[in-house]
């Protein structure tokens, strides 16, 4: 702008109100209206108090997660001493859930993450950019979109063997980012022709700069909802792959380790598959409400209700 | 129409060009080589492994590898099993029947369910009923689909023996069962993973039809039927449902994807033996020609599946005819 | 009037919200003869397409046709009638066309099969019988190739063909009575002519009574004998179509006339009605339209006015239509209001 000293000292116009945009809507108010309705409410409950165990899991757990308590003993059902009873080498469950939640939680959250800026960046490129690129990489996202994603993940880990955490993390962001782009290329496409981002391009700011000054903030509003989504999915994904035996590899508790250590005798120890069950069916569905209602929210008609 | 069949078979050939590269991309990013478990074998030579590549074409440069392996895709050649020393594309003509019949029902039955609860939701909106169906579909749409299967499982057939465990067939009797047994045997089998995925399918279904036919209710048209003498029924039935089944149609062809990779789960603790199993039995012996066949042969029962939707709803919606 | 076709009486609809009680029509009555064309009109937001909707029972919630009302037609009061029967009546004794012609049709079916519906439904006919009403009807209406056309979908035509086809679904089992609601709001000038022509037609052949639901003055003195003028859900002028244009009795009337623009007309403005029309939730006391009324007086505020006979078949709900005009026989259509 420093060679346009005549348009220096106007301000590229404010964003404008209502829009779905997440920079106009503060964290508070947004905050508020999920918390509204009940069912939004005890979501939020729910995973504040998950996150809190998850955070104090070395504080809570009652005994060490890794220590076989008795070794000659076996798995053992819920008692008053161990709640959710022991697992096969006699180590406490509900340690182990404590600890794994964490790793579970860590996963989810970054893989999610990486899953959501990539996606955002991509999808939103293509959908600014429009014409033949945009057009060539959307192409791309369908094909990537047609694989199923266990499988493709399946066949990495065929092609590269078992891996450790961090490259699952990596690997499951990595696959997950396809409906995120698509979802940032339709908001990107839509704002393109809006009059605010022609009015900054009239202007002669840098195609880069009207990029990430207006059209990301934008999009980022259901990217932020579908990186909600995508925690819930992670979640249940990676638990999945454990049990398969592909996911977070042993010793390292989570959810979906604990349920594939009883995966054999699961007639037995049916406690093993439904403690830590229970516990990925209510995050599920904690997450899915609170994406709802992050949904609704965001809303801009509902931004002014009273 | 048959411009618009053949745009879309167009389309779905591009797509699985782009799948078969992306494999492609993937064998050769892998580290080590494509072949290294073979290879380690300390029985192999330097000079039996330099003609075990120079056979296999990987001494070729990149391009040539690349069209060696698009043509070889193209002829149907899937390579051969390390593990079973069988050509994948046998294992897996086995293997897909199962999973189609496995799918099929479960596509049939949650749809049917779906559409139903959904209806009925929209058409008495508000009420207890209404409220009380929407907390379940909305709980059991989050289900993970292996914890469900896991769930009924532990109940219905360990707890109360109502279903058999595991398997396809019943592994000592079925070859003495008349055939109407056989078909007996099979659909009982079938019953509990076909219900789990289509359990959590009608969750998603009538969530998703309830809004489109609540969106469809107000509409202009619905008066007019009304004002000529239809009866309620008919105007919900016949006039509100046919518009209101449109979007139902275009979430079949948004959900393959999920219920292709979700029956891989369901396969896997069921112990049915469809191409899901085969991929996850394949992969713990590192036999990955069978798990890159799965992958192409479930993106292209994606893409075909997607085309079947486009074409419903083509057939459904005059609108759309043009194509 | 010897026994009129159609009777209404103290209609009253109100939609219930949580925001408060939005009285849409309040009291309304008129009636119309057999074979007659009676012009409703007014502003949105007057009443008039809640008012046709509620003739044929199609109120849904939370509006509500209150107790107290009536609706007399062909010796039965509509509003006691089970679902079955006002069903019965629907498309079959009572035919309703809309405004929006693209809207009101299933953009799923043919049109051939909507039409032919309405005989499958009340004539118990087959298939085929109902196809070739279908087919007839449509050559009824005028519109060209109608063998060929009864197979197109809506998308397919011309929003003035569409028109054409919702009357020729109206006109199946030759109601008696076919209320029209804006049938040419939303279709071109030239359009809305030849569709105006087509129920003067109709009426002529079939005898249909027709309800002419419109703002539009002009279409109203092209086609309509008698006019009801509404205001505010209720009633504010009745009048012979001639005598309306001649010599209106109600301001409202008096400023819907002077709104319109004229051939002839040496004026840079267009003169309008100053304000707008109040929400149904909160009518003002006392007269309706005073805050827009040019010779509003404090009375207007304290006290409603009642429906006053002026002349023969002419009444006006006004305060000055009292003070001007000799109170006279009550014409035999003009109902008592408070």
């Amino acid at each position: 702008m420093a060679d346009t000293p005549v348009v220096a000292s106007l301000a590229i116009p404010a964003l404008p109100t209502p829009a779905s945009s997440l920079s106009s809507t503060p964290f508070s108010r947004l905050l508020h209206l999920m918390w509204r309705e009940r069912s939004g409410r005890w979501a939020l409950l729910f995973l504040a108090l998950l996150v809190a165990a998850a955070l104090a899991a070395p504080w809570l757990a009652p005994f060490d997660p890794a220590r076989p308590l008795d070794p000659g003993a076996g798995a053992a059902g819920p008692s008053l001493s161990h709640w959710f009873g022991t697992d096969l080498t006699s180590r406490d469950v509900l340690s182990r859930m404590l600890y794994g939640s964490r790793v579970s939680l860590a996963v989810a959250s970054l893989a999610a993450l990486l899953a959501s800026v990539v996606g955002l960046l991509y999808g939103g490129v293509a959908g600014f950019a429009g014409g033949r690129t945009d057009g060539a990489m959307m192409r791309l996202i369908d094909a990537l979109l047609a694989i199923p994603r266990i499988l493709l993940l399946l066949t990495v880990l065929a092609l590269w063997g078992t891996v450790n955490v961090r490259a699952l993390i990596l690997l499951i962001g990595l696959t997950g980012w396809f409906s995120v782009a698509r979802l940032a290329r339709a908001e990107a496409s839509a704002l393109r022709e809006r009059e605010f981002v022609l009015a900054a391009r009239a202007l002669g700011a840098a195609p880069w700069r009207v990029f990430v000054r207006y059209v990301l903030p934008h999009a980022t509003g259901p990217v932020l909802v579908a990186a909600t989504i995508a925690i819930g999915q992670v979640v249940v994904l990676e638990a999945g792959l454990s049990y398969l035996g592909y996911g977070v590899p042993q010793p390292t508790p989570t959810w979906g380790n604990i349920i594939r250590d009883g995966r054999e005798t699961i007639a037995s120890t049916w406690w093993l598959t439904v403690f830590p069950g229970l516990a990925l069916v209510g995050t599920a569905l904690a997450v899915n409400t609170v994406a709802d209602r992050l949904r609704a929210a965001l809303n801009p008609r509902q931004l002014h209700a009273p | 129409m048959i411009a618009f069949l053949f745009r879309r078979l167009l389309q779905g050939v591009a797509i699985l060009v782009t799948v078969a590269t992306v494999t492609f991309v993937l064998i050769h990013a892998a580290p080590g080589e494509p072949f290294a478990g073979q290879l380690d074998d300390v029985r192999f030579t330097p000079a039996m492994q330099a003609e075990l590549r120079r056979q296999r074409g990987l001494d070729q440069p990149l391009a040539t590898q690349y069209v060696r392996y698009m043509g070889r895709l193209a002829r149907g050649d899937l390579d051969v099993s390390l593990a079973q020393q069988r050509p994948v594309r046998t294992i897996l003509a086995e293997a897909l029947p199962r999973t189609l019949l496995l799918m099929s029902a479960a596509l049939f039955g949650g749809f049917a369910l779906g559409i139903v609860v959904g209806a009925l939701q929209a058409a008495r909106a508000g009420s207890w009923a209404d409220r009380v169906a929407g907390r379940i579909t909305v709980a059991l749409a989050a289900l993970p689909d292996f914890w469900l299967a896991l769930t009924l499982l532990l109940l219905f057939s360990v707890r109360l023996r109502w279903f058999p465990v595991s398997g396809m067939v019943d592994p000592t009797m079925h070859e003495y069962l008349s055939p109407l047994g056989r078909l007996r045997d099979v659909a009982w089998h079938l019953a509990l993973p076909a219900t789990t995925m289509a359990l959590i399918f009608a969750a998603v279904v009538a969530r998703y039809q309830r809004q489109a036919l609540l969106d469809v209710l107000p509409d202009d048209f619905v008066r007019s039927a009304r004002a000529k003498g239809v009866s309620e029924r008919g105007v919900v039935l016949r006039h509100a449902l046919r518009n209101a089944l449109l979007p139902t149609i275009t979430l079949f062809g948004m959900a393959l994807p999920a219920l292709v990779g979700g029956s891989l789960f369901v396969e896997f603790i069921f112990a049915w033996p469809g191409m899901g199993r085969a991929a996850v039995e394949a992969l713990s012996a590192r036999d990955y020609p069978v798990v890159l066949g799965t992958t192409l042969v479930s993106s292209a029962l994606v893409v075909v599946g997607s085309i079947v939707a486009d074409l419903l709803a083509a057939a459904a919606d005059p609108r759309l005819r043009r194509g | 009037m010897t026994d009129p076709l159609l009777r209404v009486e103290h209609l009253r609809t109100y939609f219930h919200s949580p925001a408060g009680i939005a009285r849409a029509v309040d009291d309304v009555s008129f009636s119309i003869g057999r074979g007659e064309t009676v012009g409703v009109v007014g502003e949105s937001g007057c009443g008039k397409s809640v008012t046709a909707l509620s003739l044929l029972r199609l109120i849904q919630a939370p509006g509500r046709i209150e107790a107290g009302s009536h609706i007399w037609f062909e010796g039965r009061d509509l509003l006691t009638l089970g679902a079955e029967d006002i069903r019965q009546v629907r498309g079959n004794r009572i035919a309703m066309i809309f405004q929006e012609p693209m809207t009101a049709l299933n953009p799923v079916f043919t049109v051939g099969d909507q039409i032919a519906e309405v005989a499958r439904v009340h004539d118990g006919a087959s298939r085929k019988a109902a196809w070739e009403r279908a087919v007839e009807m449509l050559a009824l209406v005028g519109i060209p190739s109608p063998r060929e056309r009864a197979s197109n979908y809506p998308h397919q035509m011309s929003g003035g063909m569409r028109q054409r086809v919702l009357i020729a679904m109206a006109l199946v089992m030759n109601p008696a009575l076919l209320i029209a609601d804006e049938p040419t709001t939303a279709l071109d000038v030239t359009i809305q002519a030849q569709i105006l022509e087509l129920l003067a037609k109709v009426q002529q052949a079939f005898g249909t009574a027709i309800l002419l639901i419109t703002h539009d003055l002009g279409v109203v003195a092209e086609t309509a004998s008698r006019v009801v003028v509404m205001y505010g859900g209720q009633v504010v002028e009745e009048a012979p179509v001639r005598t309306l244009f001649a010599d209106p009795g109600h301001p409202y009337t008096k400023g819907l006339m002077q709104a319109m623009p004229r051939v002839g007309m040496n004026r840079e403005r267009l003169t309008t009605i100053p304000g707008s029309v109040p929400p149904p939730t909160a009518w003002p006391t006392g007269c309706r339209f005073r805050d827009r009324c040019g010779f509003a007086w404090p009375r207007c505020e304290a006290e409603a006015p009642a429906l006053v006979p002026i002349s023969a078949g002419h009444a006006a709900r006004c305060h000055l239509a009292e003070v001007d005009r000799p109170p006279e026989a009550a014409p035999a259509n003009a109902a008592r209001s408070t």
